[in-house]
């Protein structure tokens, strides 16, 4: 991805969390991350926000509960293991 | 606004749609790789969803993983389609990890993890990276997808921070996220280099997702630590078992399965182990202790004969087989004999007498070295 391309990919991404409904801490967990993020992630970040206005509120959600572990692998490893059966749990549903 | 109005205005190029840039498994696994996707990430939006049948789907992606046909995102990729990740802490050591078409190639031992947590982040891995497959898979239904989506988002973003604080706590500024992790007595950089590793892997690359028909990311890491035992094995007696052929593959044997052993209990307190496979196990060890026993002293007997053997033709061949013979059965023992210490003690200690157990190795080696040159 050109440099162009990447920094208005960047742009893009901190705008939505700017202008979402997200708390000042929230929003700048994300923004002060969002640089730093691979090009097919922020993509994919964009699209997600603009797909669902909650998007946002749900990857917060996410990165607080495994970063609210505090680094315990034991937690974390529990956390992980519950979204993917919830994801398994969403594809067997339909 | 619709979801389609959005993708239109968005105008996400069609290649770099998804996690790994937009490859469809289930298409090019047809062969048909360049059809473009109508509107990614939403095309069951309108439709009523299809029920997927989660196995023929992880079949098919396995298959294409297996195919070689995988994209796997990576920061560095070499001409052959592998990818290394490598992770460093303050103090230089890290964690090595290599994708390659099929999956994990290589693994790395964790740093400062006991075992049960190496079990642990293997596990996560392999879970992150079966959600990051869902994320990225353009025929599954909509909600799992979106789901799916988020938490890899998620992933991505903990990864990220993670890997931020293990560069700030290198460099020496610290920042607000190292709060978090204040308090904590353990080895606080060798959890974050681990999970930094492994939290990108999952939600970055995605590519042993389809891995679930295979061995789990867990085996992978009990045959890196086969290789390393047989590594150690040979070394210690490659001469011997050039020349002593089936002996030093019975020691290896005996060696990793002493090994093992500490694994297995990882495995089974992460509840990773049916009943059944721990009997298997079980019985394993205890036939590779009986053979290393009955192989101990028939090389004692060798060894006796060779030396009177010596008396009448001294420098005889025999006895120089014979005492190499043994020192990888010393080895072996040696092997065994930590194995069963560290089996003995809690997860927190095993990494300790792990240590313990290679500087014993060592000596042994050298033990046998100055043996040899005396003779």
């Amino acid at each position: 991805m050109a440099d162009t391309e990447r920094t208005a990919l960047v742009e893009k991404a901190i705008t939505i969390v700017e202008e979402s409904h997200l708390s000042q801490a929230d929003k700048k967990l994300l923004i002060g991350r969002i640089p730093f993020v691979a090009d097919a992630m922020l993509q994919m970040f964009v699209q997600v926000c603009q797909e669902d206005p909650f998007g946002a509120d749900a990857i917060v959600k996410s990165l607080k509960t495994k970063l609210n572990a505090q680094g315990n692998l034991k937690k974390i490893h529990e956390i992980v293991k519950q979204e993917r059966r919830d994801v398994e749990e969403l594809l067997t549903t339909g | 606004m619709s979801k389609e109005k959005i993708h239109d205005e968005v105008n996400i190029p069609e290649e770099s749609q998804g996690v790994d840039g937009g490859v469809n498994f289930l298409q090019q696994q047809e062969g048909e790789g360049n059809v473009p996707a109508e509107h990614p990430g939403s095309s069951n939006v309108d439709a009523e969803p299809e029920k997927v049948d989660l196995d023929q789907l992880v079949t098919e992606i396995s298959r294409t993983i297996d195919k070689g046909e995988a994209n796997i995102p990576t920061t560095e990729q070499d001409a052959s389609g592998t990818s290394v990740f490598e992770y460093k802490n303050a103090t230089g050591r890290g964690h090595v990890v290599e994708i390659g078409p099929s999956g994990i190639e290589r693994m790395e031992v964790f740093d400062g993890l006991s075992l049960v947590e190496q079990g642990q982040v293997a596990e996560s891995v392999y879970d992150m990276g079966v959600v990051a497959e869902v994320a990225r898979n353009e025929e599954v239904p909509q909600e799992a997808k979106s789901r799916a989506r988020q938490i890899t988002l998620a992933n991505e973003f903990f990864a990220n921070t993670v890997i931020a604080e293990n560069q700030r706590q290198a460099s020496g500024p610290r920042n607000p996220f190292m709060r978090l992790f204040e308090g904590k007595r353990r080895a606080v950089k060798g959890v974050l280099t681990a999970l930094a590793a492994f939290a990108a892997m999952g939600s970055a690359s995605a590519a042993f997702a389809g891995e679930r028909n295979k061995p789990s990311v867990l085996d992978r890491v009990v045959a890196q630590i086969e290789t390393g035992v047989e590594r150690g094995a040979v070394r210690g007696g490659q001469r011997a078992g050039r020349q002593a052929g089936g002996v030093i593959d019975r020691t290896i044997e005996g060696a990793a399965g002493v090994i093992l052993g500490p694994m297995d209990q990882a495995r089974r307190e992460a509840g990773l182990l049916t009943p059944q496979e721990i009997r298997q196990h079980q019985n394993a060890e205890r036939r590779a202790r009986q053979m290393m026993e009955r192989e101990m002293q028939k090389q004692q007997r060798m060894e006796e004969r060779a030396v009177r053997q010596e008396m009448r033709d001294p420098g005889a061949q025999a006895l120089v087989e014979a005492r190499e013979n043994r020192q990888a059965l010393e080895l072996g023992q040696l092997d065994e004999e930590w194995g069963e210490k560290i089996r003995s003690v809690s997860p927190e200690e095993q990494t300790d007498l792990t240590i313990q157990w290679y500087r014993a190795r060592e000596d042994m080696l050298r033990k046998h070295q100055q043996e040899d040159r005396r003779r």
